[in-house]
């Protein structure tokens, strides 16, 4: 990646989803620059278009118009194939549910990026592992996502997500789905590991306390950024 | 790229595949998927194999019972002279040549009786080795030359010196006339013609005394053929006379072949002169041999519409598997699978559906093929079959095309699923609340 400062870069987003003869805009020239290594918590009403944001940045869906910019890269242009090798090595996922393929453990799953990337692969489960150790789950490598509890799905996510040492990490309301107890050790697991990585995290949550914690905020409404907070 | 990581996605095909079973509804149509797949390969292998088995008995008959060559007169019914055409002059230029032989042939009436019966006289000599003859083949050297005996008349005047040369009749023959061994037949030429009555006085009807019956379990064969010495059957070939004797004249040489079914190679091999001609076994069935083959692959390929049916089945499968397993696409897509290798999972589904579903119907359709080769189903009449079972031939070469065809459509059934399912949006399946 180029010498830009920033990590990820919105410029002048927009995604209109056409359903039938009804538009949606689900975001409206939405321009963000973030510098590497932070960690943006991004809040908002439902349908404010935090996720359609955060898919748009990890290449998952192409804006309508507008450029993503990652690592000083304009991304938008990539190609399937590429843009899907930049995912694969470049962005970890963490989503709200349903993370792990349920016909893997939980080993599998973690080791997935290492083996759709190819090449030298004995590292790979080494790596799962010791990554499942730092998440707790070390004495759970072979459960499937139908005996782990949602808290312990969510680690292994974030434990794959991490796998490729990505340079960034999007998470779209990765407590979302759980209870308190387990939400906080989900949080902490999460900002601990990014902040450790130095790994550029943008964090969609619903819960205020959480966004306060992390060093930027940003909030959305209707498509677009409301407002800024926090260190930029 | 492709090979690195071949195994990786094989891994991953079956790993899904194979947790569908937990899914009720979704295993039951993989189920009867492969179920489909195997149905249809063992339909046709059975099938196939059971025709097969019919036309090599054919075959067989074809073989067993005719020369595998006849060379004849460019003219057939005129026939040719041996001082002309020895035999000998064919033996170099025919290695895989086991038996020559000259012979004559005429289509007259037999009578005995009030009964007659159309037949086919085959005259030979029965010094040489008339291996290329059916009735050769199950008559003793001894029972063969009984053509050659003089017998007399049952009812003969003090002064009448006149002698019955021997015919051997095919069982059906000898029924049709109700003629048995020492009865006297009678037999007409109603092609001989009218100078013939003139000159040879009297070869237009002979009478022969039955000297044996031969039965070669070939039914044409046996309701169609009788046998005398070879002088005796010129009498009978079309514009006979005298002279034909002297000439050595005969209707063709009878060759038979260690690989008869290499006879067009031996044909090519005789290039003969100008006036005279081969006819090959081939030749002589060829519009049989011809339906055969025209049904073999008429019902191949009606047949191969269930493994087509089969195909349109995993194609619903997996459309329906596409739904189902969205979100799990979807995350794979997040994890840095691209349209293609998603594609290529789907596709490898696919072929592992017919795999499995192949060799199911590979098994079931050997095993049905051997219990009907070991038990007998069904009585065949005789008369239809020289055997008394279903026949069953076993083909390879056809079996594997079989295998590879429904292969090619089980993999082309998963393709519109495999695009459709590469095509999702990764977003759409990542999205909660
Ligand atoms: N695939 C889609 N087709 C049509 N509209 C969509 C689609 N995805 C999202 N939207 C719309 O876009 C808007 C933003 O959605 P989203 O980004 O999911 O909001 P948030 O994550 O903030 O709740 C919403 O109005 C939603 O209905
Ligand atoms: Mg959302």
């Amino acid at each position: 990646m180029s010498q830009s400062p920033y990590m990820v870069q919105l410029d002048r987003i927009t995604k209109v989803y056409q359903i039938e003869s009804q538009k949606v805009e689900a975001l409206r020239s939405v321009s963000l620059n973030v510098r590497k290594g932070a960690m943006v918590a991004i809040t908002g009403r439902s349908g404010s278009g935090k996720s359609t944001m955060l898919h748009v940045t990890g290449t998952l869906d192409t804006p309508t118009t507008g450029k993503v910019i990652l690592g000083g890269v304009d991304v938008s242009t990539y190609s399937d194939a590429v843009s899907s090798r930049f995912r694969n090595r470049k962005i970890g996922f963490v989503f709200q549910m349903n993370n792990l393929l349920p016909e893997f453990s939980a080993v599998e799953n973690v080791m997935m990026p290492g083996l759709i990337a190819g090449g030298g692969k004995s590292a790979v489960p080494l790596r799962a592992k010791d990554l499942l150790k730092a998440v707790g789950l070390g004495q759970r490598l072979n459960h499937r996502q139908a005996e782990l509890s949602g808290g312990e799905q969510q680690r292994v996510a974030i434990a794959r997500a991490l796998l490729m040492e990505p340079a960034i990490l999007l998470a779209d309301e990765p407590t979302g789905n759980l209870d308190l107890k387990s939400s906080e050790v989900v949080e902490e697991l999460l900002l601990d590991l990014c902040r450790k990585n130095g790994v550029t995290m943008l964090l969609v949550t619903h819960d205020n306390e959480l966004a306060q914690r992390l060093p930027s905020q940003v909030v959305m409404a209707e498509g677009n950024i409301a407002e800024f907070g926090g260190a930029w | 790229m492709l090979s690195k990581q071949f195994f990786f996605f094989q891994w991953v095909a079956l790993r899904q595949l194979n947790a569908n079973r937990s899914k009720q509804g979704l295993s039951f149509m993989t189920i009867i998927s492969v179920a489909g797949v195997a149905v249809g390969v063992t339909i046709l292998i059975v099938v196939l194999s059971v025709m097969g088995g019919f036309e090599q008995d054919l075959k067989t008959k074809m073989l067993n019972g005719q020369p595998h060559m006849e060379i004849l007169a460019s003219n057939e019914a005129l026939g040719f002279s041996l001082l002309d055409v020895p035999v000998d002059s064919f033996q170099s230029k025919l290695p895989d040549s086991i038996g020559m032989a000259p012979y004559t042939q005429a289509d007259v009436v037999a009578k005995h009786g009030k009964h007659l019966a159309a037949i086919s006289l085959i005259g030979v000599d029965s010094r040489e080795d008339n291996n290329m003859w059916g009735f050769a083949r199950v008559l003793s050297d001894d029972d063969l030359a009984t053509i050659d005996e003089e017998h007399s008349p049952l009812l003969s005047f003090d002064n009448d010196e006149s002698k019955f040369p021997g015919i051997l009749l095919g069982e059906g023959v000898a029924g049709q006339l109700g003629a048995d061994i020492g009865d006297e037949v009678t037999v007409l030429s109603p092609q001989a013609a009218s100078g013939a009555v003139i000159f040879s006085g009297g070869t237009i009807s002979r009478t022969y005394v039955v000297s044996g019956l031969f039965s070669t379990r070939m039914f044409d064969y046996d309701s169609r053929w009788a046998v005398v010495r070879l002088d005796e059957g010129r009498k009978f070939m079309t514009d006979y006379d005298p002279s034909l004797d002297l000439e050595k004249f005969v209707t063709g040489i009878g060759i038979s072949l260690n690989n008869p079914l290499d006879v067009s190679e031996a044909k090519r091999q005789l290039a003969l002169g100008p006036n005279l001609a081969v006819k090959t076994w081939e030749d002589s069935n060829a519009a049989l041999l011809f339906a055969l083959l025209l049904e073999k692959y008429t019902m191949g390929a009606i047949l191969m519409l269930i493994v087509l049916v089969a195909a349109f089945s995993i194609s619903g499968t997996m459309m329906m598997t596409v739904f189902h397993k969205k979100t799990q696409v979807c995350l794979l897509r997040s994890l840095g699978m691209n349209q293609s290798d998603i594609a290529r999972l789907f596709i490898l589904q696919g072929f592992l559906i017919g795999v499995i579903g192949i060799i199911f119907g590979l098994l079931f359709g050997l095993g049905i093929c051997f219990g009907i080769e070991q038990f007998r189903f069904i009585d065949v009449p005789s008369s239809l079959l020289s055997i008394r079972n279903l026949p069953v031939r076993y083909l390879p070469l056809e079996y594997s095309f079989i295998c590879l065809f429904a292969l090619i459509l089980t993999i082309v059934g998963a393709l519109y699923p495999a695009v459709i399912a590469s095509r999702q949006n990764p977003s759409t399946g990542l999205r909660y609340s």
